[in-house]
């Protein structure tokens, strides 16, 4: 790195556009990644500020205060201190201010003057202040912070060029913004502070360390050495008792200072219109946040949401499929001569590829949805209409996106649980949103209602029981959500404090820089983890693979099929070399139907049937479920081939029905008798509505949060299927029998 | 002594004290929420809880159980 490359912190409050500014000076040259050990989004990017310097850009999570309280604003802290593992200190800061609210965006910059690094000051949203009258005499305003101010309108792209002169103007002279005049109680605690510490825990703090654990009722500085709170709160409390002597709450002292010293600092230079403009966002709030009208609105939104990640993803969801298709019959004729790579490459790889793009679709719809509502600032109004129906069992106001997605797949409605600031809440949402019926749940319930249901009951109860297994999930997602809460997050739930913004159109590039954003991280990231899990499974279908298989599933069908149509086995014979005779394509659905039987997972199906046996599963049901877990929609094209009837069978295919309800035992107590009886069949679905039989969910999670709570979310949905599925099965064979 | 939890919709007041024993009391604080501001209740969620205050030009929403530590007087 050469001394012409500066390392540049863009810091501010949120919703001041200052991600709009970063996207603005990077452009495409953007790198999205993760802070280590957490997931905290990491936005850096290069830029050239003139013939002799270039930078690198940080986009910092935004923040009202250094006194972090969430996770976002805790690598904020860490990241302007050096704490963060690969972010170098920043040789300058941008800090970004919303122009027409100076006063308190300024208290932000006035702490950040505390760490004597180079700052300039964006002035943002400068086309705002010109709307409601308000003018800044920038001159003065300059004068008595000492640093440059420049006005930009990131959404528009202006005042870009300004920002890079000032950056290079501010470090080459090293200007630092004047700082406020501590009193003596707060300097002298300060450095007692670091005396403290250096005889406690052997390391020199900086002044600004020292002064934000002074400051801080929550203190990331503390945690950082080692200091729990008992101790620190006895050790700073004769300290508090200087500054109360001086008249001051040491819990506020701070801010009641800088705020009188910034009142100073703007006399003069921001001067309001003599009639004040009512801002448009007033009367917009009173009907969106009206207690009626607001939820009347808000149901519409979410509607609207719902219906187009559902329908407008459907055709693209299709193309991909019908992609995929082609791609395989196109790629599958090269292997010919290679079985085993050709089953891998066609139905291990390319359907997994298949199986990751599928999902883009509804990535890509939703997150532009959710791009629109943050960006309009609608989101933190939807958040404050819903807080109290989610508050009570852990969840969080913003959780109702996530989930209302959710019920189309649970990919997408994960992904947009990061709208949550709230961690516990967030993973609360996180750890629930695969309870919600997504729609691949849909062709299991549709296979087995009308199978089962429909033709005995009748079309009310068939649609009831359509509906019932949509709700069940979110019934017990309720209690769930309330115990995860209760005994597995022993930290306190975040506070509430939501800044409801200024309504603003969103910026169409911002939304599909989002969109884009989302969707490639989704494919790279857990995209290969996906993948990875549909060759595993696929190895399992298929392996060992032993070609005995064939040959006496072929013997066996000649000698049975000879009998049964009552012809020499001859003329079987010669039939089958017709390939696509009727006696072919029964034979080879046969043989596909032996090799499963044949293959690992058909084994381990069939070893751990009994597990499945007490709600009323035999070794076919066992293993198109185990086959399931990458993917539940797969089990009815497994069903299909264990079965005899091939893999193009779909739910609607009168064929795979009508076979199942003339399964019958083959073994057993209840042998002769129906397998697909109501209680199994309504246990089936039980199973099928609660368990994470989706590796896409599993990846995803992981992404999101770790692995552990990946597994954990695994193992708990598995459990609680296998439990419901037996109670459902036993209680519905004691009342039907 | 009242509490923003006392106040009507519209109603402007301006802060007596914080309680700290106020959750928020810091993030309020610097957010410029402080006594001696200005604040009037702008919006109540449906089922009453939480609420929007707006204070030095911001709107913020606030629960109930935060808005009880925080002693207002009514103005006008």
């Amino acid at each position: 790195m050469t001394d012409n490359r500066l390392n540049i912190a863009l810091v501010g409050n949120p919703n001041v556009g200052k991600t709009t500014l970063f996207n603005r000076l990077t452009g495409l040259k953007q790198r999205v990644g993760n802070y280590p050990g957490v997931t905290v989004e990491k936005k850096t990017g290069e830029i050239s500020l003139n013939e002799k310097y270039s930078a690198n850009l940080i986009d910092l999570p935004g923040t009202y205060s250094l006194a972090a309280s969430s996770k976002d604003e805790h690598v904020v802290v860490d990241a302007l201190l050096g704490n963060i593992g690969d972010v170098t200190l920043p040789d300058l800061i941008i800090c970004v201010v919303d122009a027409s609210n100076l006063h308190r965006n300024l208290f932000l910059a006035s702490q950040l003057a505390e760490l004597e690094i180079p700052i300039i000051i964006a002035l943002n949203q400068s086309d705002v202040i010109e709307k409601l009258g308000i003018s800044i005499n920038t001159k003065l305003l300059r004068q008595r912070v000492g640093v440059p101010v420049v006005f930009t309108t990131a959404s528009k792209g202006e005042g870009t060029e300004e920002l890079k002169t000032a950056a290079i103007e501010s470090y080459e002279g090293s200007l630092k913004m004047n700082r406020i005049a501590w009193p003596k109680s707060i300097t002298e605690s300060i450095s007692k502070i670091q005396s403290t510490v250096k005889e406690k825990f052997d390391r020199t703090l900086s002044y600004i360390e020292a002064q934000r654990i002074l400051f801080d009722n929550h203190s990331v500085i503390a945690d950082s050495l080692g200091w729990n709170d008992k101790d620190r709160i006895k050790a700073l409390t004769v300290h508090r008792d200087a500054i109360s002597k001086e008249g001051l709450n040491p819990t506020v002292a701070e801010s009641v200072l800088q705020y009188r010293h910034l009142g100073s600092v703007l006399s003069n230079v921001v001067a309001q219109p003599d009639k004040q403009i009512k801002r448009r966002s007033e009367s917009i709030d009173a009907l969106l946040t009206h207690r009626v009208w607001g939820l009347v609105i808000f149901a519409g939104l979410m509607w609207m949401v719902f219906q187009s990640v559902y329908t407008w993803a459907g055709p693209m969801m299709d193309l991909i499929e019908s992609a995929t298709a082609f791609v395989q019959d196109a790629v599958s004729p090269l292997f010919d001569t290679m079985p085993t790579l050709q089953s891998l490459v066609v139905d291990g790889l390319i359907a997994g590829v298949g199986g990751v793009l599928i999902f883009l679709p509804q990535i890509l719809v939703l997150f532009l949805f959710i791009g629109i509502l943050e960006d309009t600032g609608y989101m933190a109004r939807a958040a404050f209409l819903m807080d109290r129906v989610f508050s009570w069992c852990g969840l969080n106001g913003k959780s109702f996106v996530p989930l209302l997605s959710s019920y189309a797949c649970a990919i997408p409605g994960i992904m947009a649980a990061r709208t949550i600031q709230d961690n516990k809440a967030r993973l609360t949402t996180i750890l629930v949103a695969p309870l919600m019926s997504c729609s691949a749940r849909l062709p299991v319930y549709i296979l087995l209602i009308g199978a089962f249901i429909e033709p005995i009951y009748g079309t009310t109860v068939a649609s009831t029981v359509l509906f019932l297994m949509h709700f069940l999930g979110l019934a017990i997602a309720i209690p769930i959500a309330l115990a995860f809460n209760k005994f597995l997050f022993k930290t306190q739930p975040q506070n509430f404090l939501l800044e409801m913004p200024a309504y603003h159109v969103p910026q169409v590039k911002d939304l599909f820089w989002r969109m884009w954003e989302r969707g490639r991280e989704f494919v790279t990231t857990a995209g290969s983890v996906i993948v990875a899990f549909s060759i595993i499974i696929w190895a399992m279908l298929y392996f060992p693979h032993n070609t005995n298989v064939e040959t006496e599933t072929t013997a066996q069908f000649v000698k049975q099929k000879a009998k049964a149509i009552s012809q020499s086995p001859v003329y079987i014979q010669q039939e089958l070399e017709n390939n696509q005779s009727e006696f072919s394509i029964e034979l080879n659905n046969t043989i596909a139907s032996a090799y499963i039987e044949q293959s690992y997972m058909g084994r381990i199906g069939k070893t751990i049937q009994p597990v499945f046996a007490p709600a009323g599963f035999d070794w076919k049901i066992t293993v198109g479920l185990l086959s399931s877990f990458p993917a539940r929609e797969i089990i009815v094209a497994t069903l299909g081939i264990i079965y005899n009837l091939g893999s193009d069978t779909d739910e609607e295919s009168e064929g795979l029905r009508s076979i199942m309800k003339k399964a019958v035992w083959e073994e057993g107590p209840r042998k002769g008798s129906p397998i697909f009886t109501i209680p199994v069949v309504a246990s089936i679905m039980v199973f099928f509505a609660l368990c994470m039989q989706c590796g896409a969910t599993v990846s995803v999670i992981a992404k999101e949060s770790n692995w552990k709570w990946a597994t954990f979310s695994f193992v708990y949905m598995t459990l609680l299927a296998w439990v419901a599925s037996v109670a459902c099965y036993q209680v519905g064979t004691a009342l039907f029998t | 002594m009242k509490t923003i939890n006392d106040l009507k919709q519209d109603d402007l007041a301006i802060i007596t004290e914080v309680k700290d024993s106020c959750n928020i009391i810091q993030q309020l604080a610097s957010m410029g929420v402080l006594p001696q501001t200005e604040l009037r209740v702008v919006a109540v969620a449906p089922m009453g809880d939480p609420i929007t205050i707006e204070a030095l030009g911001q709107r913020i929403s606030i629960r109930r159980l935060d808005a009880k530590e925080i002693y207002v007087e009514t103005l006008g």
